[in-house]
């Protein structure tokens, strides 16, 4: 196990991989009571489709890997929930679009048995087609609970607008069809491909001794046999650089119209850290932009062209790319327009140095103050693992961002592709 | 935790610690909860929080916060029993991380805020006072919009009593909006409200005393206030509302008649965790993992207003069925059906979580508000004393005085 000191944020880690492939990081914080441990698949909504060495295509079911987390937590046994509450800790677990997290906390001295359990429950899938089905329609409720929240919404119907293709539009726990056709041969296909230990990582934040947490993580997966699995990674089908739905209106009963604006980016880029800084390069220009750091942001509110809860934000990854502008107003043709006409206008700005400093400055402080909590330590660094990076990475590309890397991206970007979406309230 | 008296009702606390990489300092100031000025105290935090009056733009605290390394300055309403805490918190990173003097700015930047408002001009106060209207009615939009959330604000609303001024102001209340009064009320806040300001981080004692005193020296102060109130409605209120939604909606709102001070309040949160807190509560494994009816259902003990909350969201077809099993589930803790696992692990739980809770800024900041201001003098360790304590006995014996009084369908 490798020790690890990162001098500017005072942080001691550790990393190790294990001969199975598992990523292993334990971060120790000898002030705190709290321990969390963080068990990751690289696997979420995003791996619909999947390609192994030998070319061959394996498709799941959209939802699946939401599907997966929900039935992990059952044990022919007993509860692994109640197993976790008896010992005193918190369990529990999320799917998103890239990954799916099992996370327990507790204040225990002695983590042992919780951690022995976390790193059984998510290494072994035990399902039949009753408790398959008896899940079915608790899932059906946490879709419909969704797209009830038309804040939520909003983002879903963008990202279907945007791409045709894509999984990204797709919800994450899928839809209800798609939910009711998975069955138990999916999620056993869909688990053995993607919960590998070399496909997943391990974080542990805790005041506990690494040294002994490490042991007991390596005993834990000595007495485990995993079968080999082909390498696979993510099978998106080509898409075109259009559009797939220019305009869409929906109804909802609210009081008010949400509506947006996306922009659909194609990637240019291979290497993973130049994509992770050309995501943060458009965060910083769009960001310098369209929020208060630009002076004409309360003029914008004055005028109503914007309201205060309006928001824009980006996702550039290694299969897709995107900016998604949302506001909340019954004037959405005026929305929709003052979004145009600032997006053509915006390639012929000059980036302001001061304002891609003040980002830099502002995203030091919040990685820092991310040290605060343990869980979200673990988390973060999970997300950077993602990228084959560790969150102090990150901070190096974040900080070695310069005005003539804006400036350069902003030359390239091609904004023209565009999607407009109105979620209709019952006053507009 | 050291306490220093500036003057009547206006102190400063002290809670040192290098556990976090930030330095916590909140200003709360506190009144009586009253139903006639509810909105304007919401107007009062939007307005504050915008801007003042050196820092007279968004654009400029954007820059003055992000100078700072990406500080936080909020302005926060609580209400809890019948107490109003307007709290201005804020956090930056520790001085040593950067090697700056961050401590003096960050108090001279909450001094800006709380004390020199952008009431000192004018022309810009009215313009933001119309901008914060908005904002105001954008709020209630968001709360109407989320299911879930109307029906929880409905409930509370429908309740009565101090519970609904916890529901969000009307329309109507913006409309009314007076820019003289919302001053009126900046000004007692500052006046007449108590004030205790708390810090939290690696700091220098003497130093945080010389800054708090340099700015924060009020005159004193007579005020008075309980975080309890005990909220009550005479009869049961049963109401329906179509809003034809694909996924109904359930709030059921009980008086328990036990508040955060009464010696049954450990048994009470034992109780209710044992009912819908955990995944080993009853009501989640029996209607959500047993009958498959919902995706949440949850209880939660409001322990500042003696009330339990059950809500959930589910097909129309099957309310009156999860209403029974609901009953039921509440009856086998009533009559001391019980496993003993389901008392023992819920304990465990609470007890672990309470422990976890020294980790947390915003729960140590709390506790030293509680345990300082109310005099709240039961520490983590007596609280969890208090739940080992618990018995089968007493969890059903409290469990008993829960009495239905909102029962609220959205559908």
């Amino acid at each position: 196990m490798i020790k690890r000191v990162n001098k500017e944020f005072d942080e001691t880690y550790y990393e190790d991989t294990l001969d199975n492939g598992l990523k292993v990081v334990i971060f120790h914080k000898p002030l705190f009571k709290t321990s969390s441990c963080v068990f990751a698949t690289r696997y979420g909504s995003l791996d619909l489709d999947q390609i192994d060495e030998n070319g061959n295509i394996i498709h799941t079911q959209s939802g699946a890997a939401h599907f997966l987390e929900h039935k992990l937590f059952e044990d022919e046994d007993s509860d692994v929930m109640s197993k976790f509450c008896a010992m005193g800790c918190n369990v529990n677990a999320f799917t998103s679009y890239q990954e799916t997290c099992y996370y327990f906390e507790t204040s225990n001295e002695n983590i042992d048995e919780p951690l022995n359990l976390l790193l059984d429950f998510v290494q072994k899938l035990n399902i039949s087609d009753k408790s398959v089905e008896k899940e079915k329609p608790i899932i059906e409720q946490e879709l419909k609970m969704y797209l009830a929240m038309c804040d939520q919404r909003i983002i879903l119907e963008t990202f279907k607008s945007l791409f045709k293709k894509h999984p990204i539009r797709n919800d994450i726990g899928g839809t209800s069809e798609s939910v009711y056709a998975t069955t138990v041969d999916d999620l056993n296909k869909a688990y053995t491909l993607n919960y590998h230990p070399s496909n997943m990582m391990l974080v542990i934040v805790s005041p506990i001794d690494p040294m002994h947490l490490i042991d007991v993580v390596k005993e834990n997966q000595s007495h485990k046999v995993f079968a080999k699995v082909n390498k696979i990674r993510r099978y998106i089908e080509d898409e075109d650089e259009k559009v797939n739905e220019k305009y869409k209106e929906l109804e909802m009963d609210v009081e008010i119209s949400r509506v947006s604006v996306g922009v659909k980016l194609k990637i240019e880029e291979d290497n993973i850290y130049d994509i992770v800084k050309k995501d943060w390069i458009i965060r910083f220009i769009f960001e310098s932009y369209f929020s208060s750091i630009n002076a004409n942001y309360q003029k914008w509110i004055d005028e109503h062209s914007i309201s205060p809860l309006f928001y824009c934000d980006n996702d550039y990854t290694s299969d897709y790319g995107a900016i998604v502008f949302v506001d909340e107003t019954n004037e959405h043709q005026r929305f929709f327009d003052f979004i145009n006409s600032h997006l053509d206008d915006i390639k012929n700005i000059k980036i302001d140095k001061k304002a891609i400093e003040q980002m830099k400055n502002r995203n030091f402080g919040i990685l820092m103050k991310s040290f605060n909590k343990p869980d979200s330590v673990a988390i973060t660094h999970f997300r950077c693992f993602e990228n084959d990076m560790n969150a102090f990475d990150l901070l190096k590309i974040i900080q070695s961002i310069s005005v003539e890397d804006c400036q350069r991206v902003l030359n390239e970007l091609d904004l023209n592709n565009r999607c407009y979406v109105v979620i209709h309230g019952k006053n507009s | 935790m050291e306490r220093v008296k500036i003057n009547n009702n206006v102190n400063l606390y002290i809670d040192k610690t290098n556990k976090f990489k930030s330095v916590n300092i909140d200003v709360v100031f506190s009144t009586l909860l009253s139903d006639k000025d509810k909105v304007y105290y919401y107007a009062l935090s939007a307005f504050l929080e915008d801007s003042c009056a050196k820092y007279d733009t968004k654009q400029k605290v954007s820059n003055v916060l992000d100078e700072l390394y990406g500080a936080k300055l909020n302005v926060k309403i609580d209400k809890k029993g019948e107490a109003l805490l307007i709290r201005f918190t804020s956090s930056l990173i520790n001085d040593k991380y950067v090697k700056q003097d961050l401590l003096s700015k960050q108090f001279a930047l909450l001094n800006e805020f709380i004390n020199h408002p952008i009431f000192e001009d004018d022309i810009k106060a009215r313009k933001l006072f119309n901008e914060v209207k908005e904002i105001l009615v954008l709020n209630i939009n968001t709360i109407n919009d989320d299911p879930i959330s109307y029906a929880s604000n409905k409930a509370n609303e429908l309740f009565g009593d101090m519970l609904a001024n916890k529901a969000i102001y009307s329309q109507e209340d913006v409309n009314k909006l007076s820019f003289e009064h919302l001053k009126q009320i900046y000004d007692q806040m500052i006046k007449k409200m108590a004030v205790d300001i708390f810090v939290l981080g690696d700091v220098d004692k003497e130093e945080i005393k010389k800054l708090a005193l340099q700015y924060f020296n009020y005159p004193s102060r007579d005020t008075t206030k309980s975080l309890v109130h005990l909220s009550h409605r005479e009869d049961h209120l049963y109401l329906k509302e179509d809003k034809k939604l694909k996924q109904a909606n359930i709030v059921l709102l009980y008086e328990c008649g036990i508040g955060s001070y009464d010696d049954d309040y450990a048994a009470m949160i034992i109780a209710n965790g044992m009912l819908g807190v955990l995944p080993t509560s009853l009501l989640f494994s029996v209607i959500r993992e047993k009958y498959s009816y919902c995706y949440s259902i949850y209880s939660s003990y409001k322990i500042y207003d003696g009330i339990i909350k059950i809500a959930t969201s589910c097909n129309k077809e099957n309310i009156e069925k999860i209403k029974e099993l609901i009953n039921e589930q509440i009856d086998i803790i009533r009559n001391n059906k019980f496993d003993d696992n389901l008392l023992n692990d819920t304990k465990n739980m609470y007890i672990s979580n309470y422990r976890l809770a020294d980790d947390s800024i915003s729960n140590i900041m709390w506790s030293d508000y509680r345990e300082s201001v109310v005099n709240d003098q039961r520490t983590t360790d007596k609280i969890i004393e208090d739940f080992m304590k618990v018995t089968r006995d007493d969890v059903a014996r409290v469990m008993n005085k829960l009495v239905l009084k909102v029962d609220f369908e959205l559908i």
